[in-house]
């Protein structure tokens, strides 16, 4: 393997480009018409063009990715998370096309991307399933039958798209009546998300965790289970915090869930990295939720806690190599790792995306500090792309330790120019039950409802004094900054022509769910 | 140098000039001395003296009773704390002391004794007088026309000299009372309209979803009022800045 195409864009393909760098592979870049400046496209020894910034016409473009590598003469292709990193036809055109695809077989991904495929598969395995429907419903099951199945299963119970992913064709059904509707809804939404109109039941637990398994396997057979993740802390459905180990994990039932997630695994006969997902109620019992067959965006908290590299183990499978890691190693985290996404939304106006220029970016540093980020101060935040713009992620020798570094990191950490999920992680780092580790995958949604738009950061009068006394001085020591005809260019690049505006809907509308 | 700036609906007036390399601010009759230097054409570093706020019964020339009452009351203020509620009203209602940086010979409070400044006051201050370190930075909010002021990581949205620019705010709602604009604040599609026009709507309460940026965004009424106008409607893709509703404040 000596070069690496990166189908991907923003902090995972740079967090690649870093591992090819390290391992001494060459990386090159794909970019669409907006991120011609992005650090990926800077960071990579080679970069080409693949069209407009839509994603249905760049990055989810399977011919001109191939095209590119072909250019470039890669001989692999790295597909990071999201895009086509799920994507099975993808992952079999490049294996067609004689490249080195860094991630599972096209068939695993295939199969693991049912999600009745995936719960079949785990059952086989001896792993609990959370109960539900064994077979997809199809678009032509009748109410009644789906109302039989429904009261077999019992309320509340969720309806799921059996292509899913994200939160999205997923909906709640509390009362009998409610279910024709909400199956409707959840049809029409993965048909224009996923393409395929097939749902299927899952009983809903009550107050669950979502507690994940990393694991990776090589080509020789070798299956091996990482440390848990915890990542209950969610907002609709996507998560936004996530910690390892879970506060809610023994050693005891860490080996168990290590070892249910390297059975699936094994029953599939999974290669390079990917990730089990559980449910875990409070008595301790477990349910396989799904496996995500790829690199997960909070990979950084285990190679954190474990001291591996997972991405320059990704090449390394790829290329072959054994995997000779201590399993008991990677299973008994040192310390605690936690890693906020943080986002181009305003918590102050219900999460509404913040797109705009980056006018001063400082992000935090020092002790235990990693931070993987795709922006830069002077670039606009792109309205194609999930608004991501960096991932927090703080080491430390236990949780207190962990949380009290991530609180000073994020009072460090200063984004002008857009708004950011920065003020709503310093309040929920405060917040007692995150302190303490009592949460689950409704918590955040149930204590923002509860809040009712509360601002996440309220000035103080001091903080206005300090204002005031900073715009008279700015006045005065940069006059030209503080006019109105410069305010009006800071943000550039709103007033678009209608073309372009077109050509954003369409990548809108052709874009696939954020990822988790 | 003199400025009118607002924040959070109340106008203060500002007045800058410098002395010995430094810059006196005086806000409605408080005055800080502050050492600012230029970072870049956005940031700048202040160090700013700590204002000394005195009880209303000192004078300048205190008795020895007086001033050890000083010792106990007068607090320490910084301009800006760590955390919201660190500091108390500011407002011109409370009667301030002389501050302890301004030049020339005043008497101000440290502690429990008097201190004469001259010349440097930081120099010359007495033991426990804080100079407080704050990087600022100063942008156009390109939504609403106003500076962006973040103070640390806390942001503040000023208006220089009272006048805003003429832009509508992100979420559509316009300052004050009267009728709410929903516009779109960025292009998408929208989603569902859960308001008719003659509904009454609460505050916070979704007047439209709008699919952008992979999500489904509620754009919410600011405030209680009763729907006039809708011009959105289920499907229909909408460009940045477009009108989408229209709320009349609630006239009861």
């Amino acid at each position: 393997m000596q070069k690496i195409l990166i189908a991907n864009r923003g902090e995972i393909a740079v967090r690649i480009a870093r591992a090819c760098r390290e391992t001494g592979v060459a990386s090159a870049a794909v970019f669409s018409e907006c991120d011609r400046l992005s650090p990926h496209v800077r960071y990579a020894d080679e970069a080409y063009a693949i069209g407009p910034s839509a994603p249905r016409d760049s990055y989810l473009r399977v011919d001109r990715i191939l095209a590119a590598a072909r250019r470039a003469g890669a001989d692999a292709i790295h597909p990071g998370y999201g895009f086509l990193a799920e994507n099975a036809s993808f992952a079999e055109a490049v294996r067609d096309a004689g490249l080195t695809f860094i991630g599972p077989s096209p068939e695993t991904i295939a199969l693991m991307g049912s999600k009745t495929a995936a719960r079949t598969a785990a059952v086989g395995a001896g792993v609990p399933v959370v109960p539900g429907t064994t077979e997809p419903l199809g678009p032509d099951v009748p109410d009644a039958e789906a109302a039989r199945l429904a009261a077999s299963i019992g309320y509340p119970l969720l309806v799921k798209a059996v292509a899913g992913g994200g939160g999205k064709g997923m909906r709640t059904v509390a009362d009998p009546a409610d279910l024709a509707g909400a199956m409707r809804a959840a049809r029409s939404e993965a048909g224009s998300a996923f393409g395929d109109t097939t749902v299927y039941f899952e009983r809903q637990l009550v107050r669950p965790r979502h507690v994940e398994v990393q694991l990776l396997g090589d080509h020789h057979g070798t299956i091996l289970p990482f440390v848990e993740r915890e990542c209950s802390i969610q907002r609709r459905h996507q998560k936004v915090v996530e910690e390892t180990p879970s506060p809610a994990v023994t050693p005891d039932l860490r080996l168990q869930m290590t070892r249910a997630a390297a059975a699936v695994a094994r029953a599939v006969g999974y290669t390079n990295a990917g990730t089990i997902e559980f449910l875990l109620d409070e008595d301790g019992r477990f349910y396989f939720l799904e496996m995500n067959t790829r690199l997960q965006v909070e990979h950084p908290i285990t190679e954190l806690v474990t001291g591996v590299d997972l991405v320059r183990w990704q090449l390394r499978i790829a290329r072959g190599e054994r995997l000779d890691l201590l399993a008991d190693r990677v299973i008994a985290p040192l310390g605690h790792a936690i890693e906020c996404r943080v986002y181009a939304e305003d918590p102050d106006n219900n999460f509404l995306p913040s797109p705009g220029r980056i006018l001063r970016l400082r992000p935090p540093s020092g002790p235990g500090i990693r931070d993987d980020s795709g922006a830069a101060a002077g670039l606009e935040v792109p309205i194609f792309y999930d608004p991501m713009i960096s991932k927090l992620a703080v080491w430390a020798e236990d949780r207190p330790a962990a949380i009290a570094r991530l609180r000073r990191a994020l009072d460090e950490y200063l984004v002008v120019g857009i708004k950011t999920t920065l003020p709503f992680f310093a309040w929920l780092t405060g917040e007692q039950a995150f302190i303490e580790g009592r949460f689950h995958t409704t918590y955040l949604d149930e204590v923002l409802k509860a809040r009712n738009g509360r601002p996440f950061s309220e000035a103080s009068h001091g903080d206005e004094d300090v204002a005031t006394i900073a715009a008279a001085l700015q006045a005065v020591l940069s006059p030209s900054t503080v006019t109105p005809s410069h305010s009006d260019n800071g943000t550039g690049g709103r007033r678009d022509q209608g073309w372009k505006t077109r050509a954003r809907l369409e990548g809108l509308r052709a874009a696939s769910t954020r990822e988790s | 140098m003199q400025y009118e700036i607002e924040i959070s609906g109340r106008r203060r007036r500002a007045t800058v000039h410098r002395a010995d390399g430094k810059f006196i601010v005086e806000i409605d009759g408080r005055r800080w001395t502050i050492d600012a230097e230029r970072v870049d054409g956005q940031s700048m570093s202040l160090l700013i003296d700590e204002m000394v706020r005195l009880p209303p019964s000192l004078t300048l020339r205190p008795t020895a009773e007086a001033l050890s009452e000083a010792g106990r009351r007068a607090t320490p203020e910084r301009p800006s704390g760590g955390k919201p509620d660190t500091t108390g009203e500011m407002d011109t209602a409370s009667v301030i002391g002389e501050t302890s940086s301004v030049m020339g010979q005043t008497s101000s409070v440290i502690g429990e004794a008097p201190v004469v400044v001259s010349g440097f006051p930081s120099t010359k201050l007495g033991a426990g007088s804080r100079t407080s370190s704050y990087d600022v930075t100063v942008a156009p909010d390109g939504a609403s026309g106003q500076l962006a002021v973040s103070v640390g990581t806390r942001s503040v949205m000023v208006s220089l000299n009272g006048r805003r620019r003429g832009h509508r705010r992100a979420d559509g709602a316009q300052p004050g009372g009267g009728v709410q604009r929903i516009v779109a604040p960025m292009p998408g599609k929208i989603i569902r309209v859960p308001v008719r026009p003659g509904d009454a709507v609460r505050a916070r309460q979704p007047v439209v979803v709008i699919e952008a940026m992979k999500m489904e965004n509620e754009l919410r009424a600011a405030r209680d009022g009763v729907v006039t106008e809708i011009h959105a409607r289920e499907g229909q893709s909408v460009e940045a800045g477009e009108l989408l509703a229209v709320i009349a404040a609630d006239v009861r």
